[in-house]
């Protein structure tokens, strides 16, 4: 027991670094995948209810289609290394945690974009036709109608991919992003150190549920739809 | 046939101010098709009807007759295929677009599963159309509230309230832009007969206060026949006639629906 604490307190600081970088490539990749993949999300929505008539939104709305079923295709690590290239262009550096946070944004924002077409197909028929029958404009359909009456699955559906981007983030450690998914292998796994392996798999554990319960939380005091 | 085309409703028999004499929504020649697939499906052919100020106005018909796609297209919500239709005189399509919007504005609408967004509150919900419009004004709301008798669940939502608490606030959502028309459609028929009643007389108390044009769609005779002044019996979208709806009550016998209905209602 004692020599597992020495070998904690040897490790906390590069344990506590790793988290950071945890942190960071999760919320830098939320962040996006909410300004970029909620919008998206909407569109392919719209897509399949077959509100848009005009040309480039049909267009529109086929690419942002093609390009989710695209990146989610792609087997993770594949995707992170086909992209090197273009990282570099972007960032000016294909190494670090940044460098991983940027193929994570893609997946992010291609993963919530489908998530919350999804929370938005649950949205009644009925709350449609008052809209249109009040004359709402699209922005007020969205944002009055729309995501009111599906705030609670796109809460859940965010929940969700932010979990699974944690667990996409543990393989950063291949372009040098770092996280606690690379070191547990670094520092656990590879040095044989297979306590600490263990606690940072605990740790995971602890903060994916935390993430859920919150989400879970968040969803149901937002849903209003039936008060148990 | 007793009567078809009536030419006049008197003023008694609307029981308010001024007699209707003046049409409200004039719809000339219009048809409506859908296109699913390869089939075609002719929703409307060649109604016309006038309906006149101040009217609380029937249309029957069994179901799949085309009623809900008439209301829809008073409403705006849907393209003609052939035809015009003319609100208050003004015919929704020589509009511009902002125009029309402020015309269909002036249409308030109530639906049978009473379409109330479920996350907002009932003052949110009765808020809805004012926010759509740029508005904001909540002692409008509250006047509402008050006028159908719901304004101490101003703060619930809508799965804490009854059925007929739910169109009850629906309808206070459709007056608190003071629609001169008000489309219901089959708006009692998720309901029990007592709620259903409710309803109906809070209709008719809304026609009578605001001076509001109803126009109730329903499958059930005896609603038509017990509230309405006119009704138009629709079947297989075509109008098969517009009749006074007169108050006495007539034995029906086992025959078509438009024959029910013709010697039910005059
Ligand atoms: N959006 C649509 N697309 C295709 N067909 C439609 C559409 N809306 C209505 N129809 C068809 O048009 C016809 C008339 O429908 P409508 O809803 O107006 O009938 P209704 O008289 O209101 O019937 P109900 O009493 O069942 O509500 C039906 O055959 C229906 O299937
Ligand atoms: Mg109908």
């Amino acid at each position: 027991m004692s020599s597992y604490l020495a070998i904690l307190e040897a490790y906390q600081g590069e344990m506590a670094l790793a988290l950071g970088q945890t942190l960071m490539m999760i919320v830098i990749s939320m962040s996006v995948a909410l300004l970029i993949g909620l919008p998206m999300g909407t569109v392919l929505y719209l897509r399949t209810i077959h509100f848009f008539h005009s040309k480039p939104l049909l267009i529109l709305s086929r690419l942002v289609n093609l390009y989710v079923d695209i990146v989610r295709s792609f087997p993770f690590l594949l995707f992170v290394v086909s992209i090197i290239p273009f990282t570099r262009f972007v960032l000016g550096t294909s190494f670090g945690t940044m460098a991983a946070a940027f193929p994570l944004c893609f997946v992010a924002t291609a993963n919530y974009a489908r998530m919350s077409e999804q929370a938005l197909l649950d949205v009644p028929r009925e709350t449609l036709e008052l809209s249109k029958s009040l004359c709402a404009t699209t922005w007020q359909l969205i944002f009055h109608f729309l995501y009111v009456e599906a705030r609670s699955g796109l809460v859940l559906g965010f929940t969700t991919v932010t979990i699974g981007m944690i667990s996409y983030s543990t393989i950063m450690g291949v372009v040098g992003g770092g996280g606690i998914g690379d070191f547990a292998i670094r520092y656990g796994y590879q040095s044989y150190e297979y306590e600490l392996m263990y606690t940072t798999i605990v740790v995971m554990i602890v903060s994916v549920v935390m993430i859920q319960t919150m989400g879970t939380l968040l969803a149901s005091h937002l849903d209003k739809r039936k008060i148990f | 046939m007793k009567s078809i085309n009536i030419e006049h409703v008197t003023g008694d028999a609307l029981n308010v101010k001024s007699p209707g004499v003046i049409s409200m929504i004039k719809i000339k020649g219009v048809s409506k098709e859908f296109k699913q697939k390869k089939i075609k499906i002719q929703a409307l052919r060649a109604v016309s009807m006038e309906i006149r100020r101040l009217e609380f106005f029937g249309i029957v018909g069994a179901s799949g007759s085309g009623k809900s796609t008439l209301l829809k297209l008073i409403n705006g919500l849907d393209d003609l295929t052939a035809g015009e239709i003319l609100i208050d005189g003004d015919s929704l399509k020589d509009i511009n677009k902002k125009e029309r919007r402020r015309k269909i504005q002036t249409i308030g609408m109530i639906f049978q599963q009473f379409n109330l967004l479920q996350n907002l509150t009932v003052r949110q919900n009765v808020g809805l159309p004012l926010k759509v419009q740029g508005k904001k004004n909540p002692q409008k709301v509250k006047e509402m509230l008050a006028f159908v008798g719901m304004e101490e669940h101003i703060n619930n939502y809508p799965s804490q309230l009854s059925g007929g608490q739910k169109q009850r606030v629906a309808i206070a959502r459709a007056l608190t832009t003071a629609p001169s028309i008000l489309l219901c459609d089959e708006p009692t028929s998720a309901l029990d007969e007592h709620n259903g009643h409710e309803v109906m007389k809070l209709l008719k108390k809304t026609q009578e206060e605001f001076g509001t044009t109803i126009v109730f769609v329903s499958h059930e005779l005896e609603l038509i026949k017990q509230w309405c002044n006119r009704a138009a019996i629709l079947e297989e979208g075509r109008l098969l006639a517009i009749v006074d709806v007169s108050k006495n009550q007539v034995v029906n016998s086992e025959t078509s629906y438009y024959q029910k209905a013709m010697d039910y209602l005059t």
